[in-house]
């Protein structure tokens, strides 16, 4: 009974993520795990835990450009979307040069979604990202195993123009290497 | 009879968040820099620490993780703001009767602490800091803070602080609390 309220009750978070992902001033992308390649054979049972937990990631945001030249009001509505009584928020941060929540859906041992924010005067980002029991433990083991990956460049492409545009990731290689090792 | 048990609780946990709330609204201070972690952060983070080959130092982390309720660190370089934050913290010490462990001064400013007492005298279930007129070295990612309000509630052994200290990239004063 609880539970049938419960799934029935709106989530401000997705109804956010549905409408932006119809939404030309937003970019969104729905990674499903598949895409990283992560060959199943060469892990560990921990490994492979850790890896099959996670479902798919869908990403949204937008940049401040030519056409949206105030993302402010974006970054409301999203902050008011986070207020989703469905999910619990783990951390907030607000600083000078930007802003940050982390919110999960589920239990401390078995997480079914994690949801980031991440916004500054240049660009709202969020991510949803599904899994099945995704536990804490599994966060190492799961770096550990994109060493293996050999994602799908193309298709990964459009995220990672618009992420080393933003230095939001570090465009040598190496440093990238080394936040994976 | 259970059903009076759960009001209670209900009750209370409604009193205990509001008790909070008083400094809520600092996180919408545009002159607020602000960190709020919550007990479901603080315990994903022990369970992931708890999974990895663990150093004594991160054990101690570990138990204290477990017990955070919440943490809440708001700083401003403000005056008006921290003339506001003060206010704030006299009126929730009062309000919520905690008293006062420690209040320091010197040439880098002012820095007060508050306790919620527990169990024993190294163990607290809150732990309120204050610190007025930093300069010099207090610095967050750059921007120079004068001023900082932390709260920490939960079950806070005084004396194992400075491994969450560390963790957490917390302001060096808090371990003046620890008697070690």
């Amino acid at each position: 009974m609880a539970l049938a309220l419960v799934s029935c009750q709106d989530s401000p978070i997705q109804e956010f993520f549905a409408q932006k992902q119809e939404d030309p001033n937003f970019n969104s992308m729905v990674l499903p795990a598949s895409l990283l390649g992560i060959s199943q054979d060469s892990l560990s049972d921990q490994q492979r835990e850790a890896v099959n937990s996670l479902k798919k990631v869908h990403l949204i945001w937008q940049e401040k450009d030519s056409v949206n030249t105030d993302i402010s009001a974006s970054v409301l509505q999203a902050k008011a979307a986070l207020e989703d009584p469905n999910y619990e928020t783990m951390m907030k941060v607000q600083m000078p040069w930007g802003q940050g929540q982390v919110l999960f859906k589920g239990t401390e041992d078995a997480v079914d979604e994690f949801i980031l924010m991440g916004a500054r005067d240049s660009l709202l980002i969020m991510a949803r990202i599904m899994g099945d029991n995704m536990h804490p433990k599994y966060l190492m083991p799961f770096l550990s195993s994109m060493n293996k990956a050999q994602p799908d460049m193309e298709a990964l492409k459009p995220l990672m123009m618009m992420l080393k545009e933003k230095e939001v990731l570090p465009v040598n290689q190496q440093a990238k290497d080394s936040l994976v090792e | 009879m259970k059903s009076v048990l759960f009001t209670c609780a209900l009750a209370f946990s409604l009193w205990a968040t509001k008790a909070q709330s008083i400094f809520d609204a600092l996180e919408n201070n545009d002159a607020v820099s602000s960190v709020v972690v919550n007990k479901s952060m603080f315990m994903m983070l022990s369970k992931f620490e708890a999974a990895l080959d663990t150093e004594p130092e991160a054990k101690q982390f570990i138990e204290m993780a477990k017990n955070i309720q919440s943490l809440k660190v708001f700083t401003t370089s403000d005056k008006q703001v921290t003339a506001q934050m003060e206010q704030m913290v006299t009126k929730y010490v009062a309000q919520n009767k905690l008293t006062e462990l420690m209040r320091a001064r010197d040439k880098e400013g002012h820095v007060r602490f508050y306790i919620r007492p527990g169990a024993t005298e190294d163990k607290v279930r809150e732990l309120l800091m204050f610190v007025d007129q930093l300069s010099g070295q207090g610095q967050i990612n750059g921007r120079k803070v004068e001023n900082v309000l932390l709260t920490i509630v939960g079950d806070i052994d005084l004396n194992k602080i400075s491994g969450l200290i560390a963790k957490m990239n917390l302001p060096q004063e808090l371990n003046r609390v620890s008697k070690k």
